[in-house]
Order: C-alpha cells, then structure tokens, then sequence
C-alpha cells in the first residue's frame, strides 16, 4: 500500500470513535513516524536551521493532534501538515517582520508583502549559524519572502503541483503561479548578487 | 507573445503547468528569442539545484520528543457554538421542507370548490381520508346545495 493511502486510512481510524487515549496516541505516534522526515526536510527549507525547524515540527505535529477533527480525508495527510506548517512558518515571519519593523507599506496582488530581503543580521548568531545549511541556495531561500519561499519549496523540492500547492496554502492556482515565479526570480537575484562563483557553480 | 508576456510564463512552461496552446505559444517565442531562452536556463538550474538538494536527516529523538509534547494536550472537540449552528441549520431545513411540502402539495389534495361551505369540506376532507372508501362513490353528496 502507498505511503499516503496509508496514511489517510491511520488517520481515519484515529478520526474513528471509541478509542482511548492511549490508543489515539499509538496510532498517532505511528502517523508521525511516517511523515516527520517529509515535515523536518520542509521545516529545515523553510527556516534555514535545525532548532527552529524541529520546534517547528513539533509545533505542527502537535496542532494537528489537536485540531484532528478538522482534517479532511480527501486530502493527503502530507498535505495537511504542509498547510499547518505553511501557516505557522507564515505568522512567525509576520510577527518577527513586524518586530523589525521593517516596511511592509506595498502589498503585492498576490497578498505577499514586497520588501526586497530581510534583515538577516537580526536573526543570525553564531549558534545559529553552527547548526544553519551554508548551500547558496538554502541562504537565498532564506532571504525569500516567507510566501515565495513556502511556494517555491513546496513545488521543487516537494514536487507538489500548482493544485496541490494551492490547497495546502489555501489560494488560487494563479496566485501560486505568480509566487513561484516572482520567488524563483528573487533566488536568482539573490544568487547573482551574493555568491556570484558559487552561483555560476549551481547553474552548471 | 511580447518577451515580457513570455517571461512571466516561463516558470509555469518549466513545470510544464500551462495549456497545450500557451506551451506551444511559449515554445515559439522562445525559439525566436536567444534573451528569454537563457532566463529559462537560469530558472531551470534554480528549480535542479533544488531538486537535487541532500533531505537533511532529523534527530533520532524527534518522535519521542513530539510524542511527548503530544502527550501534554487534548485533542479539541468541535465546539458547542459549532453543534448548536448545526443543529440550528438542520431544524431551520426541516421546517423549510415542511412548509414548502405544505404549500405545493396539500392546496392540490384540498382544494375547495368555489361554492363548498366548512361544513362540506370537513366532510370531503373525511370522506377522502377513510381508506375503506376509496374507490366507492362519496357517502355525502358532492354538491348539498344545488
């Protein structure tokens, strides 16, 4: 049986009623052993470092455990999580732009605030950086905007399609077409400004 | 199509997320046009450099440690305010069903004549209603008052 079918009949039988808590727990701890490695790839791509990406792993696992009636079945458990994820990993970002105040007075059609790259000496010490990939492209990724990068992690490194990806950020496949692109646009820039050898380096 | 037009395009004809039509308008441009040709190129190794990304592993003790946290909360129920809408919504559908049964169907099954008195309907209402009868011709005169 597929990964994901599985997943969808466990998480069926953990929605199913009767069972204790005990029993919710095992089946749940058997769904996370399934699905964490997908989640802490695409934490570790959407934060850049291992201890923000595995709080945010748990963070995620944990509202999904919560908020379990609310899944639906029709949709992959995968997926699920990525939307959890995908929305936790956005209002952080808000909330520490916000702390940054850095100017977020032009708002894109697609909802996406457009600065240019954040501040990343307020984020980056050297703990921080210790335990972050040095890849040139995980350090564009993290100098996207939080919307693109979730977009463009979602469909070339998850291999989601446009639909998929407009369902686990709840929006338009137009929206998402824009993301992706305007975000591959922003990584290039970046790569080019940044790390230009290692950047012709990537493109060969 | 512009190059300003195909460029926009060009991340969707990457992942091959256009229509037939679009694709093959994109395809020509392209041909036509050495600018747009290598910022595909550029996109295309971004979207690779991606792909071919190492899956970096978590910590052994990532389950344990969710599990743990897990452990701590309780799952919510749907709320009351949410059963009570339910609830709400599903009496408000059933009155909703019984009027407009009401309104279609009885009038048709009751209709009085234009000369009928009360004392007539109630008992051609009866008259329809007694099973026994159905069949036989009414017991009471259709028409007391010629």
């Amino acid at each position: 049986m597929q990964s994901e079918e599985r997943n969808r009949l466990i998480a069926t039988w953990i929605k199913s009623a009767g069972r204790t808590k005990q029993e919710r727990l095992k089946l749940f701890e058997r769904l996370t052993a399934d699905t964490h490695r997908q989640a802490y790839n695409m934490a570790m791509r959407l934060t850049s470092n291992r201890t923000e990406a595995e709080d945010l792993v748990q963070e995620t696992f944990v509202r999904a455990y919560r908020f379990f009636h609310r899944y639906d079945e029709n949709l992959p458990f995968t997926s699920w999580i990525y939307r959890i994820m995908t929305n936790l990993h956005i209002d952080a970002m808000r909330k520490k732009t916000r702390l940054r105040t850095v100017s977020m007075d032009q708002s894109g059609s697609d909802g996406s605030q457009t600065w240019d790259l954040p501040d990343e000496t307020a984020s980056t010490d050297s703990e921080v950086m210790e335990s972050t990939l040095e890849e040139p492209l995980q350090l564009g990724l993290k100098a996207m905007t939080s919307e693109f990068r979730t977009a463009v992690v979602l469909a070339d490194i998850e291999g989601l399609s446009y639909e998929e990806i407009a369902d686990v950020m709840q929006t338009s496949v137009g929206t998402v077409r824009s993301r992706i692109h305007r975000g591959r646009r922003q990584l290039r820039e970046y790569l080019g400004r940044n790390c230009p050898g290692r950047y012709e380096e990537t493109l060969k | 199509m512009n190059c300003q037009i195909a460029q926009n395009l060009l991340s969707s004809y990457l992942d091959q997320e256009l229509t037939g039509e679009q694709m093959l308008e994109v395809r020509s441009h392209l041909s036509l046009c050495n600018d747009c040709s290598a910022e595909l190129e550029e996109l295309r190794a971004i979207k690779h450099g991606l792909a071919s990304m190492p899956s970096p592993s978590p910590r052994a003790d990532l389950v344990p440690r969710i599990m743990v946290a897990i452990g701590a909360v309780e799952p919510e129920r749907p709320s009351r305010r949410a059963f009570g809408a339910l609830i709400a919504t599903s009496v408000a559908a059933a009155v909703l069903a019984f009027l407009l049964f009401n309104v279609f169907f009885k009038p048709v099954a009751t209709k009085p004549t234009a000369d009928s008195s009360p004392a007539y309907d109630a008992a051609s209402d009866r008259a329809l209603t007694i099973p026994e009868l159905e069949g036989h011709a009414p017991l009471i005169p259709v028409n007391r008052f010629p």
